[in-house]
């Protein structure tokens, strides 16, 4: 008992260390997200970095919940979601929100070719490849322009990285830098 | 042919007020848009376009009121737009998008400067 306590307060301890103001694991339906949308007007003072914010954080729990290869079925809605993880740290001057899921490795070396490309582009280059691939018809069901899209919200490049579990599964974490200073 | 109903979804947290009216022409989208699952939410959104589409020389008026949608609803946003243009260009449809945007909410602005560029119908961008 007294080791559970001591390893919820060094968890506790750790994100308060890491500017940590928001965290969830598991999958993030609608719902959740409506009070992350709340949440986050009361926590920073300007409101278009919190929609940004906000938009940013809703593109990564949707691509959780819909590519992630892990799933959980749920009861409520009478179909399966995918699970990951999903932080916000709160920086002085910027903030960072992160997400992690498990991934196809197969799928891994796509969305690396896509970051990179995304992150060589100027912000005209992926205003123009957002419009692009917005009119190109898509098998799934997102719109395949998740990362362009938050890539224009942040301004900063996508980062990411791949940690391999196995030989079919890969630990993929992408974090996205939002700076508090008005552009 | 069958008189054409009104069709309305009422919004809440994340699916916009959908507010179409059969006799007027004027179509309303507003509030927040980011249902888990897009595709399905639009469906019956384009099941009714189509219907009303299906006569045409109508008059058309498309007013947008978004205060945020994520990416898969922009995707079903240009969509719809891109039926009204066929209905515009191909079948005698009066048809003109009206773009409100929040003042100060320079994002949404662009957002619809996009879609003014992407579609060919006369384009209206509003600030509130």
């Amino acid at each position: 008992m007294s080791e559970e306590k001591l390893t919820l307060f060094n968890y506790f301890n750790d994100m308060n260390n890491q500017e940590i103001i928001l965290t969830f694991k598991g999958t993030i339906s609608q719902e959740i997200l409506a009070d992350v949308g709340i949440s986050l007007r009361s926590k920073l003072n300007s409101h278009s970095v919190s929609k940004k914010t906000f938009a940013i954080f809703v593109e990564l729990a949707q691509n959780i919940y819909h590519h992630s290869a892990q799933k959980e079925y749920s009861a409520i809605k009478g179909r399966t979601a995918g699970v990951g993880v999903i932080l916000i740290q709160n920086y002085s001057d910027y903030l960072i929100l992160s997400s992690g899921n498990l991934i196809e490795s197969y799928k891994i070396e796509g969305i690396q070719e896509r970051c990179e490309y995304i992150n060589t582009l100027s912000p005209d280059e992926l205003r123009e490849y957002y419009m692009k691939q917005r009119k190109r018809p898509t098998g799934g069901v997102g719109a395949n322009i998740g990362l362009i899209d938050m890539a224009r919200r942040s301004g900063n490049p996508l980062e990411y990285q791949v940690v391999k579990i196995d030989e079919y599964y890969s630990f993929f974490a992408l974090s996205i830098k939002v700076s508090k200073h008005e552009s | 042919m069958d008189k054409i109903e009104n069709f309305y979804i009422e919004g809440s947290d994340y699916i916009p007020e959908v507010d179409f009216n059969a006799e007027t022409g004027v179509l309303n989208i507003s509030g927040e848009s980011y249902h888990e699952y897009t595709l399905e939410f639009f469906e019956p959104i384009f099941e009714w376009l189509k219907r009303y589409t299906a006569e045409g020389g109508k008059k058309i008026e498309l007013n947008f009121r978004m205060s945020y949608f994520n990416t898969s609803s922009s995707r079903r946003f240009l969509e719809i737009m891109n039926l009204l243009e066929d209905y515009h260009e191909n079948k005698g449809g009066q048809v003109v998008i009206n773009w409100h945007y929040e003042k100060n909410d320079l994002d949404m602005l662009e957002s619809g400067e996009e879609y003014a560029e992407d579609v060919n119908l006369e384009f209206n961008l509003l600030p509130y």
